[in-house]
């Protein structure tokens, strides 16, 4: 006997006679249902994130156009680094489908990547995998800040693993327009190869 | 004797072959391990061929100096007794390259023997090989800085080249793109994209840098203006 107090053959009679009774919901199709309606809120979410990036054409509106974008979709239970790497890719597809808004589209892209966590990256298999850097582009490559790659740098050449042609700059900061370029000596060739 | 000396140097010539082959073999996977953005076919470049000549050259004077006959442990060690010339050669090859890389004895961590010397010419070899990859890399990079500031676009078209390359690589190798490219993108300048700008100028030789590195120059070429060296 189901619980509602009617019998097997009164239940089926009433399914035949209101067949919506039997189409509502369980609790897995709700949940289904709403993680779609969720889906499709994400979706808009990115959707209105890109037309407002198209028209970000300032450092200011930059800034504020990744907030909300990402405000947007934080509250609509994605984690931040879901977050970023749907709008980036939702930028990416969009300016390949309009070379017009490529310039707005690409700053808003890097405002996007610069929110990334960094973590570090050493020198040796940096110098190792990429051949001899300009000091320039080993900042650029590292993930690191300047103060703490030249402290590594330093403890690096003292160690006779890396060389700097004329030697390492004494500001951090200097490093940036730095061409002088950094390689590994025989003895950082052994240690990256042996 | 004449009738004995086709063998002989036949001998000599399959010393020389399986050594120099099992070092080249040895280069090539070393290289693939530590510099998976040189292609493969660079192996054959002169500083590695240097050190599958030297190791041939060495097989080939212990293929001289061995008596397949003799009682001694090195020779029978190299030889492994084979009367056959060419069996000769070939058991002299390859396990001649088992005594070069000896390990008589270790100081702390370091191996002091053969070891050491063919592991510091191998590195060498290799070493010439990466800075023979940068300059190129750098001269491409010269020749194509003006194709690229005249795009617009040109970040973007970069990396939809980049992600098209790498589809089909292993996922560790789509990582390690990834992750150097997520270094070197925060960097972008905030001032419109301009060739004398030095800061652009780094970003593009970084990025672009990678791109040469891990897919290679043939798919830069296709873009307006890109030039081959």
């Amino acid at each position: 006997m189901p619980r509602s107090g009617h019998s097997g053959r009164q239940v089926r009679a009433l399914q035949r006679q209101q067949p919506h009774v039997i189409s509502q919901p369980t609790v897995v199709g709700r949940r289904l249902r709403e993680k779609l309606m969720s889906g499709s809120n994400v979706l808009q979410l990115i959707s209105d994130f890109v037309e407002r990036a198209r028209a970000a054409d300032d450092h200011d509106k930059v800034q504020a156009c990744v907030d909300e974008g990402l405000a947007s979709l934080q509250s609509a239970d994605v984690s931040r680094d879901d977050a970023i790497h749907m709008l980036s890719t939702a930028i990416s597809s969009r300016s390949e489908q309009n070379e017009a808004d490529s310039a707005n589209l690409f700053q808003i892209f890097v405002e996007l990547e610069r929110r990334k966590t960094p973590t570090a990256v050493d020198v040796i298999p940096l110098l190792t995998a990429a051949g001899s850097l300009p000091l320039a582009e080993l900042v650029m490559r590292s993930r690191a800040s300047p103060e703490p790659l030249l402290r590594e740098l330093n403890l690096l050449v003292e160690q006779g693993l890396i060389e700097v042609e004329g030697g390492l700059p004494k500001a951090a900061a200097d490093l940036r327009t730095d061409r002088r370029r950094v390689r590994l000596t025989l003895r950082g060739t052994r240690r990256a190869f042996g | 004797m004449p009738a004995e000396s086709g063998p002989i140097l036949g001998g000599y010539l399959v010393a020389f072959a399986t050594a120099a082959t099992a070092v080249l073999f040895d280069a090539y996977t070393n290289l693939a391990k530590s510099l998976p953005r040189v292609p493969g076919i660079i192996v054959i470049h002169p500083a590695i061929l240097a050190l599958c000549g030297l190791c041939g050259g060495a097989a080939c004077v212990a293929y001289g100096l061995t008596d397949p006959s003799g009682t001694d442990v090195i020779s029978t060690a190299l030889t492994l007794k084979a009367q056959n010339a060419l069996l000769r050669g070939l058991a002299v090859g390859a396990t001649v390259l088992i005594l070069l890389r000896s390990r008589l004895f270790n100081i702390q961590d370091s191996g002091f023997g053969g070891e050491a010397i063919y592991t510091l010419l191998r590195s060498l070899a290799i070493q010439a090989v990466n800075d023979y990859r940068t300059r190129q890399r750098d001269g491409f990079l010269d020749l194509n800085i003006n194709a690229a500031f005249a795009m617009p676009t040109y970040f973007f078209r970069l990396q939809h080249q980049i992600d098209g390359s790498i589809a089909s690589r292993p996922p560790e190798y789509q990582k390690r793109v990834r992750d150097e490219i997520a270094a070197v993108r925060p960097n972008a300048p905030t001032t419109p994209m301009r060739r004398d700008d030095a800061d652009w100028e780094n970003y593009y030789r970084s990025y672009t840098g990678i791109c040469f590195d891990y897919c290679g120059p043939n798919i830069l070429s296709t873009l307006p203006g890109f030039r081959m060296l």
